[in-house]
């Protein structure tokens, strides 16, 4: 089976841009605290067309019956879906997502019409890759004027050897739409995984985005968010980190395109021995977005004496009408309350986990769903306690 | 002193709140406006101040028979308008009294008087000071910074009496006090009350008024002034609600 | 309801706008335009270095042949044409020997700029070196520090009188391919002003460099080098004006600062260097490299600048936190109105144990500027239990300006606690409305406003300056509401 033309096209003008550009270097901005030298050296092979399709038709079998109507596969999309792949998760100096769909025969589009509210959380369970395969994985997610859909998507950590799993989700959420997305990056130890995850918010829509930032060797997802019309609301919620060597880097941008939109940020890393977490963090504000609000909170724990962080809050405002703040923190588990727990009986083990676990709370609570938050639970304790 | 008619005020793109409301206050007197939640006491008090967000659609509002609507909010005080916010405004880093001596200074010339110098100025705050029990301490902390409700209230009245206003209008300030605190401040306005000078108190108890004696007791409802009395309306609004007073203009 | 100012208030405040745009007619020496190696010998001839310093600059020429421009700073300009500076220009005639012998006209010019240089009208207090375009003219109450073992002089002065102390720590701190501009210094540099404050001593006076650009198409590259030994103490001011020019003008300075064992210095900044005008025409360009360097435990060094002037400003005073327990302090305001647009902010880098930060920036955008605070947290893995606090807050005022925060945090030590805060926000409509109501014009609120949202950074500053810093930020606030 060849690819569809529409496709073909897209992959045509990925491969002009990738030629252009190349792999990020750390000399430019975006990839200061992350090298993806390791991925180039690791010399890795596409995953053919059919094992791509194999593996995307067993992802949609997975989905629970009363929401996989929503879900089709690229062989089966309207000239207006078509359309709208690529279309928010711009090529511009992005070349993991010139080479996803440099590298891509087919994916997944959750399709959700005006006002149909999907009840079941649509749940994507990527495989684990093979050793030695670079995996394109892609994902639109559309959401008609407003429609409400939960999705979560999974990349667990089974198998072995060094892998790229290289994941584009786009989002769109049209007016008044409502739309609840979770990504949960749980690979194995060897493995590589670069995502980006592109969200459009319209008039009075609402997206609230989940990442689990938890596996590894190296990893990096970018969040990049548009607020197109006024009212749109967006909040980014994010864990990562865990222990040993780990590369961990968030990288969010969030455009603020139109007046009267919000936007919250709460990233939380947790990090030990030789585990390093990057967090990168933009809120643009165009010169007429007025009526701008936007939160921004980076909050970094580190567990013991061989982790690391490197953080960058920014904001970038071009109008006065704004109520911009952000915040960022590092430090260990607070001496004090650690003190207080033991003086009530608990040993050392227990008042740090339950610390660390506090800590995370306020993320794993809010996650949509039971599995996700045992998953998070399950990554945090190991790397609390080094098992 | 200061004459109202028909008042037609709504926010900036949105709904009308005053809908033709009369209000007539002469020199030395004490009018007090009660009524419910949203009946539109803040947006009068306002809009008689000069704040931005409201757009006036009819009426007018003299004052000493100037045309109050056209004049910005310091030409007001200057003119001799002050307001008592129902929520203060702390203001980081400015020291109350530097704030106090700028404000006071700058009515002053606006009038054709001397600006006072740093003596003079602070032996008239310390005298003011005393009237509503503020301590020197609070003059030097920063602009409502930290204060408590009531220190706040206080210092609104501690700024009636430095300004020297001829029409003052207090907007709850009585709301978020103890007893004590009330009855400071119920002594403060008290003080300042005298033939030249008009208040308009604007609250949702009577308990206030039962320190400041008014001269006439207005109810404003949905935009207007419904009912009009003398002190002992006050109290009937106080044993038979607002209710009774709809019920009785159906 | 609002007021429309009318044309004479307009031109007053244009008109109020720069108070230091005068120009003073001395004769001129200059070299002829343009940078070379013969430039750079032909500086390096005039004040009689020594081989070593000629040779020093000429390494740094070579390396700054070979660099680049920066271009990550969020500031935008036409390309500077490099060979179409004067590197070098001074008042004609011997240079003077004492202050009586300084040419009347320029002794009148500091007079004007409110820095008086004769002992008897000077300031109580505060001794002054007064460097006008690429000279020193003369310092004040040398004979007074003297006794204390204080040395304050030229940096040319410096040269020939303590090369020793300046060739152990020119560009120890600061060095001489450390970046563009400060290559560039490094190459041109031809005066400035040399701090060395003896062990245990307490400086008995403030002291302060008054820098003055005059020369058209001229730039200015001066070097400052402060060294506070063991247990001593210094605080140090710097003042900075220019005329009003339609030409850019360059400034390029560095400054190094060494504080050993238990020393603390406080170095202070007015900056207002011509801004432009209304339209952007016109204005210094100030690209300046400052840094200092806690060599010694329990040493400190603190910063504090009140930016208002220049068209642009790219400067990022920053520690070195070497010793253990040592403190690096940053306190900054930068206003940009007009067309001004600056990229400041401050480097902490946190080596010894239990070394401690503060950073509190405040950024005041107004009209068309731009203001872009960029800051750098390092904690290496040997800094036990540092402690880093930063705030940043920005006001704006007005639908064209901007507001720009880039921290950058890096923390390799789990026993570090770093705190960054920051906010932006227009100026309240509810303190204005307070304000006004209460008599003050809606300028005199927002200079009030600002004041009071500068208050932390100000009251870093000696009395003498506050008062200057205040009635600075007033000035550069009017005409920009109503």
């Amino acid at each position: 089976m060849s690819d569809q033309p529409w496709l073909a096209a897209l992959r045509a003008r990925a491969a002009e841009r990738f030629a252009a550009d190349g792999w990020p270097d750390r000399r430019t901005e975006h990839w200061k605290y992350t090298s993806v030298a390791p991925i180039e050296r690791a010399r890795l092979a596409p995953v053919e067309a059919a094992a791509q399709r194999a593996e995307v038709q067993a992802v949609r079998a997975a989905i629970a019956p009363e929401a996989a109507d929503f879900v089709r596969d690229f062989s089966d999309l309207s000239p207006a879906l078509q359309a709208e792949v690529g279309r928010v998760a711009a090529l511009d100096g992005h070349a993991f997502a010139a080479r996803n769909l440099l590298d891509l025969h087919d994916g997944l589009v959750i399709h959700v019409p005006r006002g149909v509210r999907v009840a079941a959380p649509i749940v994507l369970a990527w495989g684990t890759p093979a050793s030695g395969a670079a995996r394109p994985v892609r994902v639109l997610v559309l959401a008609e004027a407003q429609a409400e859909v939960t999705v979560i998507e999974r990349f667990d950590g089974d198998g072995e050897g060094a892998a790229l799993t290289n994941a584009v989700t786009e989002i769109i959420a049209r007016d008044g739409a409502q739309v609840r997305y979770a990504k949960a990056q749980l690979e194995r130890d060897g493995a590589f995984h670069v995502g980006r995850v592109a969200i459009e918010a319209g008039r009075d829509a609402r997206v609230e985005a989940h990442l689990l930032n938890l596996g590894g060797a190296l990893a990096r997802t970018e969040l990049d968010v548009a607020l197109v019309a006024p009212g749109a609301d967006v909040a980014l919620k994010g864990l990562f980190g865990g222990r040993g060597a780990r590369h961990q880097d968030q990288h969010v941008t969030v455009r603020h395109q139109s007046p009267r939109a919000t936007s919250d940020q709460d990233f939380r890393g947790v990090l030990a021995a030789g585990a390093r977490g990057v967090f990168t963090g933009l809120v643009h504000v165009a010169a007429g977005a007025h009526h701008t609000r936007a939160t921004q909170q980076n909050r970094n724990l580190l567990l013991d004496a061989g982790a690391h962080v490197d953080t960058r809050p920014q904001l970038e405002i071009h109008n006065d009408d704004v109520q911009c703040s952000h915040g960022a923190t590092t430090g260990r588990l607070d001496a004090t309350a650690l003190f207080y727990l033991r003086s009530r009986g608990l040993d050392l083990a227990t008042a740090r986990q339950l610390l660390t676990l506090a800590f995370a709370a306020e993320l794993t609570e809010a996650l949509p769903d039971e599995g996700l938050r045992a998953l998070a639970l399950d990554r945090l304790r190991d790397a609390i306690s080094g098992g | 002193m200061i004459e109202i008619k028909n008042l037609h005020v709504r926010t900036e793109g949105g709904a009308e709140i005053l809908k033709g409301l009369d209000l007539h206050i002469p020199a030395g007197q004490v009018h007090a406006i009660m009524g419910p939640n949203g009946s539109g006491k803040s947006t009068l008090s306002y809009v008689l101040a000069g704040r931005d967000g409201y757009e006036v659609t009819a009426g007018s509002v003299l004052f000493k028979g100037q045309d109050l609507l056209a004049m910005a909010p310091e030409e007001r005080a200057h003119a001799g308008i002050f307001l008592g916010l129902q929520y203060p405004v702390e203001i980081p880093g400015v020291s109350n009294a530097y704030f106090l001596r700028t404000a006071v200074n700058a009515v002053r010339v606006a009038r054709g008087q001397p600006a006072l110098d740093a003596v003079a100025f602070m032996a008239e705050m310390r005298r003011a000071a005393k009237v509503v029990e503020l301590s020197t301490e609070m003059l030097k902390r920063d602009v409502n910074v930290g204060f408590s409700g009531g220190e706040k209230k206080r210092n609104e009245i501690l700024q009636l009496g430095l300004l020297d206003p001829e029409f003052a209008i207090l907007d709850e300030t009585d709301s978020g006090l103890d007893i004590d605190a009330l009855s400071v401040v119920a002594r403060g306005i008290n003080a300042h009350r005298g033939p030249g000078r008009s208040f308009l108190v604007i609250t949702h108890y009577q308990r206030l008024l039962d320190h400041v004696r008014p001269d006439v007791v207005h109810v404003l409802q949905g935009g207007r002034i419904v009912k009009t009395g003398g002190p002992e309306l006050a109290l009937e609004l106080e044993a038979r609600g607002y209710g009774w007073v709809t019920e009785q203009g159906a | 309801m609002e007021k429309t100012p009318d044309n004479a208030f307009v031109e007053s405040v244009v008109r109020k706008g720069y108070e230091h745009g005068f120009v003073t007619n001395v004769e001129s020496d200059a070299f002829p335009q343009g940078i070379s190696e013969d430039i750079v010998r032909a500086i390096s001839a005039r004040k009689a270095e020594p081989e070593w310093l000629l040779d020093w600059r000429l390494k740094a020429f070579r390396t700054w042949q070979k660099m680049a421009e920066p271009a990550w700073a969020k500031v935008g300009y036409p390309t500077i044409d490099y060979d179409a500076i004067y590197y070098y220009a001074a008042p004609k005639g011997p240079a003077p020997k004492s202050l009586d012998e300084v040419d009347p006209e320029l002794l009148a010019t500091f007079e004007k700029l409110g820095v008086p240089l004769h002992e008897r009208a000077a300031l109580a207090g505060v001794a002054v070196d007064a460097v006008f375009d690429s000279v020193s003219v003369g310092t004040t109450f040398k004979d007074r520090l003297a006794e204390a073992g204080v040395i304050f002089c030229s940096f040319s002065e410096a040269v020939h009188n303590h090369p020793d102390l300046v060739r152990k720590y020119l560009g120890s701190v600061v060095p001489r391919g450390d970046n563009y501009f400060a290559a560039l210094n490094s190459a041109v540099f031809s005066d400035g002003s040399f701090v060395f404050i003896p062990e245990g001593t307490r400086c008995p006076m403030e002291l302060s460099t008054y820098f003055r650009i005059n020369a058209k198409n001229s730039g200015q590259f001066e070097r400052t080098l402060i060294i506070a030994e063991r247990g001593s103490h210094v605080s140090y001011l710097e003042g900075c004006t220019a005329p009003q020019r339609d030409e850019n003008q360059l400034h390029a300075a560095v400054v190094e600062l060494v504080a050993h064992e238990d020393a603390e210095i406080k170095y202070s900044t007015v900056q207002n260097w011509y801004p432009g005008d209304e339209h952007g025409k016109g204005g210094i360009y100030n690209f300046v490299t400052k840094r200092g360097k806690c060599a010694g435990a329990r040493s400190k060094i603190s910063w504090t600048q009140v930016e208002t002037g220049s068209s642009i400003t790219w400067k990022y005073p920053s520690c070195v936190l070497i010793g253990d327990d040592s403190v690096g302090e940053f306190y900054s305001i930068a206003l940009t109105r007009n067309y001004q647009q600056a990229d400041t902010g401050t480097k902490m880098v946190h080596i010894g144990k239990r070394t401690r930060s503060t950073i509190i920036s405040k950024g005041i955008s107004a009209g068309h500027g731009q203001n872009t605070y960029r800051g750098l947290v390092e904690i290496h893995a040997g800094a036990d239990g540092a402690r880093n606090y930063s705030e940043c807050d920005s006001l704006l005022i007005g639908s064209q300006c901007g507001a720009h925060t880039f921290p950058y945090i890096t923390c390799g030590n789990d026993s570090a606690q770093i705190e960054h805060e920051a906010t932006t926000s227009k100026i309240s409509e509810d303190q204005l409305f307070y304000c006004r109501q209460r008599g003050l014009s809606e300028e005199d609120a927002v200079s009030l406003i600002v004041t009071g949202f500068c208050k932390e950074v100000l009251r870093e500053l000696p009395m003498e300056f506050a008062v200057e810093a205040n009635k600075l930020l007033a000035v550069s606030l009017e005409g920009t509401v109503g």
